[in-house]
């Protein structure tokens, strides 16, 4: 079995992952001599978890929060105590297109499983401190992260933004250093075109690894900066969010809230909320146009909002 | 359950819908930020992403197209009342043969047309596209909105086929039949049409709410309205979305040739909508 030495594990979200599906994106594991946290295997996947509620044809989760996630032409992942992965890939089926689903929904249902929140989006070091950067799909998280990373920032990690509570802070945890960008923005964040990789057969959306700008340890979340779509182009300011609202919006950008809506978790998730936000200085909404100057500009908002020198 | 407010672009789709949000409040001036309430739109990505449990942007386009009913339905399930929700789409069947409007998750349609002689100028200056590029999307069986695999939108692609192509698809595609509603009579009489819009609603309308909706609707009305508080659906680069709202606009935007090429290209629907 890959890595059953230990010596390919991988380092991941803070956890130590031992897969059998190669993980060539994310950076070898450098912590401790601990057991792994996360395992990755191949094998059989239940067609169905006895007991369990549909969150929609792909996802479905048993009354102990096991989950069972499934990508028809891909593979079925089953998701236990967010320490277990199994992967059953369809036959043929390439190591990336596979990965493509372990390192979103699966990651994001390790995390609920493990009592943390995931956040649909980017997140970048700013002074040495977190920036999370979430929106659905579309808004342009991504891009800023590309445009950070063209400023000469870091970056922790696309997709799953990873906030883990520690004492009376909050963490935001590297994930892996790719960010998922259409080609049409990558002129505008300075990447050549040739640098894009392919992120799965058959789809334009590809994978910049992004090593030489990854900040591989845990920060301090300084701010949750949404991108918020709006309808007037000429009310550009910044909205700060304090309370139910900034709860709101929280709870509009986790990523794969089907999860805790199966588990009728929604209590309990929303309870680990409020800490989120008392330990985060700056909740923000950063009103988004199409017709905005590029994102260089919108960095320079979200630097200004909650960038470091005012802590 | 969805209400569809299915049509080609440029034909009066959101003139109906805030027409029917003022009517739902009491013909109240439009807020074009709350259009939403009375429901959004089909193609909607970000909705079909929470509602699956998964990242569009990681599918193949068929597998997007066959998921698509899959959560209409499962949305469908939730209301608690009649949502009016934007569609742009033809009536078509996904690549695993469902239709991607399901009976299932369908209330009721309202299909709007508009003459294509005025669609193409309104196209032309909404694309910022000559009216020739508008007549040759117009007659495009490829023709598609956001539909380009290489931009990132937050809506998925829509596929419009040509503009007969389309009407048909709504008026022969879905087991029920929707109510049409031509442009040019809710020009006409908008009372009137407005009232047979409420009723695929299922609303109970008041001579008091109608009125205020008409008003509220009436195009130097929404003009205003744009111009005070934006409009997201504006394109870029254009001045206004609601640009001249007439009927006839076309006779002094097109050349005689040009409306030749529209009558040319889409003779017998136009004869079945009786606009020739």
């Amino acid at each position: 079995m890959r890595g059953a030495d230990g010596e390919g594990d991988r380092g991941v979200a803070g956890w130590r992952v031992r897969s059998e599906l190669p993980l060539p994106g994310a950076p070898p594991w450098t912590g401790d001599e601990r057991a792994p946290d996360v395992t990755i295997t191949e094998g059989a996947v239940p067609s169905a978890l006895p007991g369990g509620v549909d969150a929609g044809p792909l996802l479905q989760v048993a009354p102990d929060g096991t989950a069972r996630y499934e990508i028809a032409s891909v593979a079925a992942y089953l998701v236990r105590d967010g320490r277990e992965v199994v992967v059953d890939r369809r036959r043929g089926v390439a190591d990336a297109d596979v990965r493509v689903f372990l390192l979103g929904t699966v990651l994001a249902v390790l995390c609920y499983q493990r009592g943390i929140v995931p956040l649909h989006g980017s997140c970048i070091e700013v002074d040495g401190r977190a920036v999370a950067i979430v929106g659905p799909t579309g808004a342009g998280t991504s891009t800023l992260a590309a445009a950070a990373r063209q400023a000469g920032l870091r970056v922790l990690g696309d997709e799953v933004t990873v906030l883990r509570p520690d004492g009376d802070r909050v963490l935001a945890v590297p994930t892996v250093p790719e960010l998922a960008l259409w080609p049409d923005v990558l002129a505008s964040v300075g990447v050549a075109p040739g640098a894009l990789g392919p992120r799965r057969a058959g789809i334009a959306r590809g994978t910049l690894p992004v090593p030489d700008a990854f900040c591989a340890a845990p920060r301090p979340v300084a701010g949750v900066v949404h991108l918020g779509v709006v309808s007037d182009e000429r009310s550009r300011a910044p909205r700060p969010l304090r309370g139910l609202a900034a709860l709101a919006w929280l709870h509009a950008n986790l990523h794969t809230p089907g999860y805790p809506a199966a588990r009728v978790e929604t209590a309990a998730l929303m309870g680990r909320l409020p800490p989120l936000l008392a330990a985060v200085d700056h909740h923000v909404v950063l009103p988004w146009y199409p017709s905005w100057p590029g994102p260089a500009a919108l960095l320079e908002a979200v630097v200004d909002q909650v960038g470091g020198g005012d802590d | 359950m969805f209400v569809w407010l299915a049509s080609y672009p440029k034909s009066g789709n959101t003139w109906l819908r805030a027409a029917l949000w003022s009517l739902l409040h009491d013909g109240a001036t439009v807020d074009l930020d709350a259009l939403a309430d009375i429901g959004g739109t089909a193609a909607g990505r970000n909705v079909f992403e929470r509602t699956l449990s998964v990242q569009s942007a990681d599918l193949t386009a068929d597998e997007v197209e066959d998921l698509r009913p899959v959560a209409l339905t499962l949305r469908a399930a939730r209301m608690r009342k009649r949502q009016a929700h934007k569609v742009h789409d033809a009536w078509r069947r996904a690549p695993n043969g469902r239709p991607l409007f399901p009976a299932e998750a369908t209330a009721g349609a309202i299909y709007v047309v508009r003459d294509p002689r005025a669609v193409v100028p309104s196209w032309a200056h909404h694309a910022r596209v000559s009216a020739d590029a508008a007549i040759a999307f117009l007659a495009d069986p490829t023709a598609a909105l956001a539909a380009d695999p290489g931009t990132g939108t937050i809506v998925l692609p829509e596929r419009l086929t040509t503009w007969s192509r389309h009407v048909e698809s709504w008026l022969d595609g879905p087991s029920e039949p929707p109510v049409v509603i031509r442009y040019e009579d809710m020009l006409a009489d908008p009372a009137r049409e407005l009232r047979r819009a409420a009723a695929v609603m299922g609303w109970s309308v008041t001579a008091g709410a109608l009125a205020g909706a008409v008003a509220a609707t009436r195009f130097d009305a929404l003009r205003r309205t744009e111009a005070d508080q934006g409009f997201r659906e504006r394109s870029i680069g254009t001045a206004a979305f609601f640009r001249r709202g007439e009927a006839g606009g076309w006779r002094d935007e097109l050349t005689p040739a040009q409306v030749r090429r529209i009558e040319d290209d889409h003779a017998p629907v136009m004869r079945r909508l009786g606009y020739l």
